[in-house]
């Protein structure tokens, strides 16, 4: 409702100004025709002239070619600092050792161990019965307490 | 009071809530076309950031007014391309109309007319007025006086008239687009050589739509 009362409202200023508005639309229109006549004859004397009208303008080749540059020194730069880094940090500690090559990231040096795979337990009537080289169980009498009736311990 | 004091009829009080939701939707209409023409502009206005996205990466000028100038420069530049193809149409129609002056010696012929003219395909109505606390107001659905015929005398107006319209309207669209760039410049322009200590984007150089 909020939205249709701002486009109301809108719609009321628009109408008020409309005039204005149209009146700067057709002064833009008449001074556009003008620029266009110029251009017109300006491209034709540049035609004839032998000169690219359509071309870049050379503001513009210009800040291209320095854009080229920038892009070209950055590049340098950065070659400059991967060799400079290379040279500082790869470089081995003591003549005689080799160079130390990187570790590699644990993550992946990890993922090459490979473990045994774990047993699958199945439930089956073999899991119930008692194991063959099991010895028989014998029943220990761990009653240190001896007869009930033999108070003094004769046994 | 003086409310009170006027007596309406039940048909006048119609008459007037209905005027009244007409006035709505006529405003709204228009807000909405206003909406769409800005979202037309702003569409049109993104080229400008294409045409200055060199110079503004390399920073190229120093000052504002070299840049505005140059923003002036490609964009009267781009109007000329994008416009060679109305104005040629209508040039197209200038010497039709002239060449049709000189054949059938009608100097002065009004294609729009309706005896021999684009108006021969156009309704004409009679719309009954009447006076509706002083001002004058349509009060009913209006008669057909004249209805659409051919006229082979008229042909030339026919094709004529919707031709020069579609390349006038085509070259009022590279007008806007013309305006819309313009303003855009001079917002860039702004943005970036008119450095503030606080601004609504930091992050960006060129201001967002």
């Amino acid at each position: 409702m909020l939205k249709l009362l701002k486009v109301f409202v809108r719609g009321i200023l628009t109408t008020i100004a409309l005039p204005l508005i149209v009146l700067i639309w057709v002064v833009y229109g008449v001074y556009c025709l003008g620029l266009f006549v110029f251009m017109f004859f300006k491209n034709v004397v540049d035609f004839f002239q032998g000169r690219d009208f359509n071309g870049d303008l050379k503001e513009d080749l210009e800040a291209r070619r320095l854009l080229l540059e920038q892009e070209k020194t950055h590049d340098q730069a950065q070659q400059m600092l991967s060799s400079m880094y290379e040279s500082t940090f790869n470089k081995p500690v003591f003549p005689q050792q080799p160079p130390v090559e990187e570790e590699e990231d644990s993550f992946f040096a990890d993922a090459d161990i490979q473990e045994e795979p774990k047993k699958v337990e199945q439930y089956g009537p073999e899991m119930f019965a008692p194991e063959q080289n099991e010895e028989p169980r014998v029943e220990e009498n761990n009653d240190d307490y001896g007869d009930p009736d033999d108070v003094f311990g004769n046994d | 009071m003086f409310l009170a004091m006027i007596k309406l009829s039940e048909n006048t009080k119609r008459a007037l809530i209905v005027l009244f939701l007409a006035v709505i939707i006529v405003f709204v209409f228009i807000g909405y076309i206003s909406l769409a023409v800005q979202g037309v502009m702003k569409k049109q206005a993104t080229k400008a950031d294409a045409m200055l996205a060199n110079v503004t990466k390399a920073e190229y000028f120093d000052t504002e007014k070299k840049f505005r100038k140059f923003g002036v420069k490609k964009n009267i530049r781009v109007f000329y391309g994008e416009a060679r193809i109305p104005f040629l149409i209508l040039l197209g129609c200038s010497l039709a109309y002239i060449l049709f002056c000189l054949f059938s010696g009608k100097w002065g012929y009004n294609p729009f007319n309706r005896v021999d003219g684009f108006g021969t395909l156009l309704f004409k109505f009679d719309w009954p007025k009447e006076k509706f606390f002083g001002i004058t107001l349509i009060s009913n659905w209006p008669t057909v006086v004249e209805k659409p015929h051919f006229v082979p005398l008229a042909i030339f107006s026919y094709i004529f008239v919707p031709v020069t319209l579609f390349g006038a309207g085509w070259y009022l669209y590279c007008t806007q687009a013309y305006i819309a760039r313009a303003f855009r410049i001079r917002k860039i322009a702004k943005a970036i050589y008119r450095k503030k200590l606080v601004t609504d984007e930091p992050t960006s150089i060129i201001p967002e739509e």
